[in-house]
């Protein structure tokens, strides 16, 4: 069945805004401005970006997910008003917020082997530090003092008859 | 183009389209190869640095494979995937038969078992020279001379020092009941070491038994058999084990 054009046209739109992000400047550049404002989006503030740069989510390349969600926003906008059912279905199933992440996923920096062995680090010595020394010892009885005297004596004294091993009741 | 290659596609492997896209496609799983031991390559410094500093246990191997798996094998092959699914639809829009789409899908495959095999090779000998480390640090620790007497009358006792689980010895002089618990560090090799140790030398087996299931008694008759010389104290618990996985089919299907 050959596919409703306004579905391809819609995730063609969606897959270009997703390739401008991915492929600006860290952060945006003025391609990535004129493209949003071809939408009619405003980009953030210089100061806003300055601050999320710094923050702890960190990227290594492309526009900030948020810009490019808002140019989501926008196309689904677009389409939605041209009142194709299929299409309405198609955008009803848009998964916004796994789409945003796939990008972010692209554009995070690759810390992968400082990462892997950073994270390992902390369970160097953490299970080899409570190792314990051998221990050897003889079970006495609690009353008379006198040793174990079978390997399979686990009930009573043989030379007072009290119990050997107490349990909790 | 006549009726049916309109419908099913052209078999025509000469058309330079073709050729040129098939080309593409071995380069991109290539590349995907040379990534794949880029990484590794990358871990190598850090994991030497680990294993040299390692002390009693492989939880940090454990967890260092766990992320390298994550970054080769399991990336890797999403990749592949995703470059198959772009690569299908351009032969798709080429007109190429179902049948030589599927040839060229199957490198996609082909590329996972090669990936799948390769990290294995890689996890048993990185556990393996972890292994020989602990054993190394094991022998430093323990003093192998050191002699055992009875609690009660100080007769010698025949206590192994390398032992697995504890024991109840009788003393042969006073008859007294000695319990010896021996050192974590040994019993903690039982798993940390001669496991590791096991899965290495039963590993030629463990290959050959991914495609041959007759081949995977001979690997757990090997790794078994190691596990039962080297850890003699569990002997009929280990012979056990190997009978249940030899013999139940239920265990076949792990390979």
């Amino acid at each position: 069945m050959a596919e409703n054009k306004n579905i391809s046209e819609f995730n063609s739109e969606i897959e270009k805004a997703f390739h401008f992000a991915w492929h600006s400047e860290k952060g945006g550049d003025d391609n990535w401005n004129k493209f949003l404002s071809s939408y009619d989006v405003t980009p953030l503030p210089t100061q806003d970006k300055q601050s999320l740069l710094n923050s702890e989510m960190k990227i290594a390349k492309g526009a900030f997910p948020i810009e490019l969600r808002r140019v989501y926003e926008k196309i689904i906008a677009k389409h939605s008003a041209k009142g194709d059912p299929e299409l309405t279905d198609a955008l009803n199933r848009f998964d916004m917020e796994s789409k945003v992440k796939e990008y972010y996923q692209k554009i995070k920096p690759f810390l992968g082997m400082s990462d892997i062995f950073g994270n390992a680090s902390s369970s160097l010595y953490k299970y080899s530090a409570g190792m314990q020394k051998e221990k050897h010892h003889t079970m006495k009885c609690k009353n008379c003092g006198a040793p174990r005297l079978e390997e399979m004596q686990y009930d009573v004294c043989l030379f007072c008859g009290s119990k050997l091993f107490e349990t909790n009741k | 183009m006549s009726l049916l290659s309109s419908i099913f596609g052209s078999n025509d492997t000469s058309s330079p389209e073709f050729q040129l896209l098939v080309t593409r496609w071995d380069n991109y799983i290539s590349k995907l190869k040379d990534r794949y031991y880029e990484v590794l390559k990358q871990s190598e410094a850090p994991l030497n640095n680990v294993i040299d500093n390692i002390q009693f246990d492989t939880v940090i191997i454990h967890n260092i494979k766990n992320g390298l798996n994550d970054q080769t094998v399991q990336q890797l092959s999403k990749k592949a995937d995703d470059g198959w699914a772009k690569m299908q639809n351009e032969m798709g829009k080429l007109g190429v038969s179902w049948n030589l789409i599927s040839q060229q899908q199957a490198k996609v495959d082909e590329f996972k078992n090669w990936l799948a095999i390769e990290f294995q090779k890689f996890e048993v000998s990185t556990y393996a020279r972890a292994a020989r480390k602990i054993m190394d640090n094991v022998q430093k620790h323990i003093d192998t001379n050191k002699l055992h007497k009875c609690t009660q009358c100080a007769a010698e006792l025949p206590i192994k020092i390398f032992s697995f689980i504890a024991i109840n010895l009788k003393c042969d002089s006073c008859g007294s009941v000695n319990t010896y618990q021996p050192d974590d560090r040994i019993r903690a090799m039982e798993y940390y070491v001669i496991n590791h140790l096991a899965e290495e030398y039963a590993f030629s087996a463990k290959l050959k038994a991914r495609g041959d299931k007759n081949a995977q008694k001979e690997y757990y008759k090997m790794y078994y058999g190691y596990l039962m010389e080297n850890v003699p104290d569990k002997k009929d618990f280990y012979e056990r084990d190997m009978n249940e996985r030899i013999n139940n089919p239920m265990f076949s299907m792990g390979f």
